[in-house]
């Protein structure tokens, strides 16, 4: 023990200097080393692009790569904080399919301006969030439940809206949107990006996304320091619903045509990508660069295994392999880093 | 006489409390019974013999299922494979015979074997890495997939004639596929509340830090609740090919997020530790009955998407309801 002032301001120093040793670099390093899903993307292609030389053009990567994996990383970005508090949304492959036909059919059949069209395709996918998170504050009833059978409910409503019919040749101002390119730079990822920030800034310095991790890591805790849960609860599940419309909307102006198919099967992959990029479905903590960049390996997956000639069977096998693979490997260096710490410990105190 | 009344007050309220207790414990076997008295009203051939036999045997597969993903979600867990396994045990079952000169009872055998390994795998994985059920069984889910489709492609192998007989056959003028269904849940009922096992799976589910501490071989359990859940996925899925005859690569896609749906709907908590083997039954029986009503009502396919995710809503919100007045 330190018994003197003079003492202690020098141990002061010491864990100060201690703490600023860390250089630039090395935090840097360190920050990569927890995105170990880098790495694996790294791997997977380098693989890819030595057996593929179309994959190694830069205009592939930018076309096949990241203007679809585009539509997941939006969905994700959302799923980070959803899964963050502790939620589940299983409706936004819906979501997405139900607001990009309203939204559509509002300048397509009832002549409204384009931009008005959006708006009305994105306030569409709000209130569908707002609905899941009544059933879910209000109600108290589990996410999984709510937004399973908000899911079966948003694909019949769509499918009675659309009647089954694919609209074709949608507006070339609102087909940009979704292929168009500023800089060769594809819109839909240069919307990803702006995106990013502006979750990134809203996860990470506001109470928005300091709540999120507190709801999720303790829910009553949270509750009974102040934070008005279902508030904030409602907030993220309108979120969520804001960016699959978003994404449904971009998938639409892609494809230029309106599709029942639209968004199907969207949930598992944005829960996939957001898993592997490293955040826990425990809650409490998340990272949105590791979704992204998890959302883009799935998509490099996709599309590079299948240059190499890879039958698609296969490659669902692939993912799901890694997925598991992936998340054991994390685990294991986990218990091996706690167990060295643990040791490092107790090697101090015995000193 | 002030005595005697009120302990006839006393008496009374008891067995007010004791109807009470037991409608709401029940209370999704009644929105059972309404449903199906509204479905009555709505059409004439709702209530005729036939009609409910069909409902029983539509609704078989799904039960069992849902009765292996009673028993994971009462672990606290979730099994997202059980689709995967359902898939796998078809098509196996069907095309090992047809295609590559297997005896029906190896075939059946092997995607036995294969199924329980699935089970056991994901019990181990979550267990011992201690990782999230949704995620594990998720990958695991398109590992099975990917690799059982990879080997059906797009042929549509048809169903052996012991699993045939199994799905369509009857003993007695009972279907056997009615049958096995009563047996599975029976034994599932048996193993959840007479055997250390149930006691096990419930303590799993209510504390898992105060079951380890207690003694429950978290590991050992976990890895039976998994292999059991794909065990009983293992039946529905040959019950299942047995029924319909022919089955090709999408088989059990359907089936994924119906069953634990069923569960719940059945009353059987999200979050582990609360429910019953008869749950799965009342919850598979209620989406049937729906499924069913509004087919005889000759609505479009895609109002009936509508009305079950409506139904699955409703069911749970009277649920919610109810826990929240207690």
């Amino acid at each position: 023990m330190p018994s003197s002032a003079a003492e202690i301001e020098l141990l002061g120093k010491k864990m100060k200097n201690k703490n600023n040793n860390k250089s630039f670099w090395q935090e840097l390093l360190q920050n990569i080393v927890k995105l170990r899903i880098l790495v694996v993307v790294v791997v997977i292609f380098t693989v890819i692009s030595i057996y593929s030389p179309t994959f190694r053009k830069p205009s592939f990567f930018l076309e096949n790569i990241l203007r679809p994996a585009s539509i997941i990383c939006i969905i994700s970005l959302g799923m980070t904080i959803i899964l963050a508090s502790r939620g589940l949304d299983l409706s936004v492959g819906s979501n997405a399919a139900l607001s990009s036909t309203i939204g559509i059919m509002s300048f397509m059949a009832f002549k409204l301006p384009i931009w008005l069209g959006v708006i009305i395709g994105l306030v569409v996918g709000i209130l569908f969030g707002l609905f899941n998170a009544f059933f879910i504050t209000k109600l108290r009833i589990a996410p999984f439940v709510v937004t399973l059978a908000t899911m079966t409910l948003g694909r019949g409503i769509n499918l009675l809206l659309s009647g089954n019919l694919f609209t074709y040749g949608l507006p070339s101002s609102f087909r940009d949107i979704g292929r168009g390119s500023i800089f060769s730079i594809p819109i839909p990822f240069v919307i990803v990006l702006l995106l990013w920030a502006f979750t990134w800034y809203l996860f990470n310095r506001t109470k928005f996304g300091k709540y999120a991790c507190a709801i999720g890591s303790n829910e009553s805790a949270a509750h009974v320091a102040g934070v008005d849960v279902d508030r904030y609860k409602t907030y993220f599940y309108m979120y969520i619903g804001f960016l699959s419309a978003l994404a449904g909307l971009l998938i639409s102006a892609r494809a230029n045509m309106v599709a029942v198919t639209t968004g199907l099967g969207y949930e598992l992959d944005a829960i996939a990508a957001v898993i592997l990029g490293g955040t826990s479905m425990a809650g409490g903590s998340g990272t949105l660069t590791g979704s992204i960049i998890a959302a883009i390996m799935l998509t490099i997956l996709d599309n590079g295994l299948q240059l190499l000639g890879i039958s698609t069977f296969i490659q669902r096998a692939i993912v799901g392999l890694i997925i598991i693979i992936g998340l054991a490997y994390a685990a294991w260096q986990d218990e091996k880093a706690r167990k060295v710490t643990r040791l490092q410990m107790a090697q101090k105190y015995q000193k | 006489m002030t005595v005697l009344s009120s302990i006839k007050d006393v008496t009374h309220r008891k067995t007010y409390q004791r109807i009470r207790a037991f409608v709401f414990e029940n209370s999704m076997f009644f929105v059972l019974l309404i449903l199906m008295g509204i479905m009555g009203l709505v059409s004439d051939k709702f209530f005729t013999t036939r009609n409910l036999t069909n409902i029983l045997i539509q609704n078989c597969t799904v039960t069992i299922v849902a009765l292996g993903a009673t028993f994971v979600l009462i672990s606290g867990g979730i099994d997202l494979s059980i689709g995967s396994i359902v898939g796998m045990t078809a098509v196996l079952t069907c095309g090992l015979t047809q295609y590559n000169g297997f005896q029906e009872w190896q075939a059946i055998l092997l995607s036995l074997v294969l199924s329980i390994c699935v089970g056991m795998l994901n019990g181990w994985i979550i267990t011992r890495f201690k990782l999230e059920p949704v995620v594990v069984t998720l990958g695991m889910w398109y590992f099975v997939q990917g690799l059982f489709q990879n080997y059906i492609q797009s042929r549509v192998p048809t169903a052996p004639p012991f699993t045939t007989f199994l799905g369509s056959g009857s003993i007695l003028n009972l279907p056997v596929i009615v049958l096995i269904t009563v047996l599975m849940v029976i034994l599932g009922h048996i193993i959840l509340s007479k055997t250390l096992l149930g006691r096990w799976i419930y303590a799993m589910g209510g504390n898992p830090v105060s079951a380890k501490l207690s003694g429950v071989p978290i590991l050992k359990a976990r890895m039976i609740v998994f292999s059991l859940c794909a065990f009983f996925a293992f039946v529905s899925s040959i019950l299942m090919s047995g029924r319909i005859y022919a089955v090709d690569a999408n088989a059990g896609s359907g089936i994924v997020f119906l069953a634990p749906a069923a569960a719940v709907v059945g009353g059987t908590s999200l979050f582990g530790g609360k429910g019953r083997a008869i749950n799965a039954v009342i919850g598979a029986l209620i989406m049937g009955v729906i499924a069913n009503g509004l087919n005889l009502t000759r609505l479009s396919f895609f109002w009936q998407q509508v009305a079950v995710g409506a139904a699955i809503l409703i069911a749970v919100t009277i649920d919610a309801i109810q826990r929240r007045r207690d």
